[in-house]
């Protein structure tokens, strides 16, 4: 069996995974291979490990200690992917806070990032794609963190739907012209039955982080015809986001941290519609385009 | 919807003011609800302690900002109509 290493880093953590068990080494390399790549000498913060056990079993360690054990390699990848989501948001806190938002930057050339916060099935993830297919750069589709300096880190892990087909995007549209690549990803759910789900790997990704200036809380309603986009007060954001936060923090403490950490000028907007795409050019017409134009004076 | 004579703040709700918004955050402690308020609807809703009558209300806030008695009497008014709708004060 050969050892294979991936290494790399999420926010200022530096994260290892390695191993010798083969089947997992594709998938594990699709999960990650968005991430900042990070220097692979010295301890990392974070070191998983899937070895092949004599048993057939397939382990999975962090930092030494067993977490996991499988004869299915989708299975041990799939407890690997639950763990390094969960283990690297509570290593990160209190420093960055995490929320349950997608983030991409506001165009293709701009150096800040629009958050779109909202519940499953909100349409979070919709919205970014139709953000990515326009050029905009990708942090994140679920974990957005957010540092004391107003500042979004990426956390670019592959997007995926609940289901393989998107009822608003074409996968020959998705692929064409290079913006996503499409990977799979074979692994138990909830019951045990064995699922192939599709990995969408965005073209550009943001290494960096960028600084808020726009959050938009989307409301995915199918009977809306026209989208609709109003400005809502920032507390009301706070109020909204503080339910979206992944840390085990009270909702009390977390709006204080969020009224922190989001700059007092962020422009925000709840987003309905039924058309993601007729959503999307709402969003880029009315506040995406504007931020981008240079201010007078 | 009928205001109580001697409106009270439901206890569970806990305040902090958002620092440079003049806005104050309530969270209720009992299931995490939460809504804001500018500062005069907060001023007001803190003024709701059980033992003070709408008249008496309207007196103190109309001592804080120094505005119209009738207009003032009438903003308090719907603005505590507004706190029973949502259930954040109640008759004691």
């Amino acid at each position: 069996m050969t050892p294979w290493r991936h290494t790399f880093r999420i926010a200022h953590l530096n994260i290892r995974i390695e191993g010798d068990a083969s089947a997992c080494r594709t998938t594990v390399g699709n999960l990650t291979i968005l991430f900042a790549p990070a220097c692979d000498h010295g301890e990392p913060d974070l070191c998983f490990r899937l070895t092949q056990q004599s048993t057939g079993q397939i382990a999975l360690d962090l930092n030494n200690t067993r977490l996991w054990q499988s004869a299915d390699a989708g299975e041990a990848v799939a407890a690997l992917e639950w763990h390094l989501y969960g283990e690297s948001v509570r290593r990160l806190a209190p420093e960055l806070v995490s929320l349950h938002a997608a983030a991409v930057s506001c165009g293709s050339a701009s150096r800040a990032a629009l958050l779109i916060a909202g519940h499953s099935g909100a349409g979070k993830s919709s919205l970014a794609t139709c953000a990515l297919l326009a050029g905009c750069r990708y942090l994140s589709d679920e974990f957005s963190l957010l540092d004391e300096r107003e500042g979004i880190h990426p956390f670019p892990r592959p997007l995926q739907w609940d289901r393989n087909r998107h009822p608003a995007f074409r996968h020959d549209r998705l692929t064409a012209g290079g913006l996503f690549r499409k990977r799979r990803y074979r692994f138990p759910d909830a019951e045990g039955r064995m699922r192939t789900s599709l990995l969408w790997l965005p073209a550009n990704v943001e290494h960096q982080p960028l600084p808020a200036a726009a959050v938009v809380l989307p409301h995915f309603d199918r009977q809306v015809r026209s989208p609709r986009l109003e400005p809502v007060p920032r507390s009301q954001v706070l109020i909204e986001m503080a339910h979206e936060a992944h840390q085990d923090i009270p909702v009390r403490q977390t709006i204080a941290e969020l009224h922190r950490r989001l700059p007092a000028q962020i422009l925000c907007y709840r987003l309905s519609f039924g058309d993601v795409h007729a959503a999307w050019r709402l969003l880029d017409q009315e506040v995406l385009i504007p931020l981008a134009a240079p201010t007078k004076g | 919807m009928t205001v109580p004579a001697k409106p009270l703040k439901v206890e569970t709700l806990e305040s902090d003011e958002l620092e440079g918004m003049d806005e104050v955050i309530y969270v209720d402690r009992e299931d995490g609800n939460s809504f804001s308020l500018n500062l005069t609807a907060s001023a007001i809703l803190e003024l709701c302690n059980g033992q003070r009558g709408m008249a008496e209300i309207v007196e103190l806030v109309r001592e804080q900002c120094h505005e119209d008695g009738t207009r003032l009497a009438r903003d308090v008014e719907a603005i505590l109509e507004e706190f029973a709708k949502y259930g954040i004060i109640y008759s004691d």
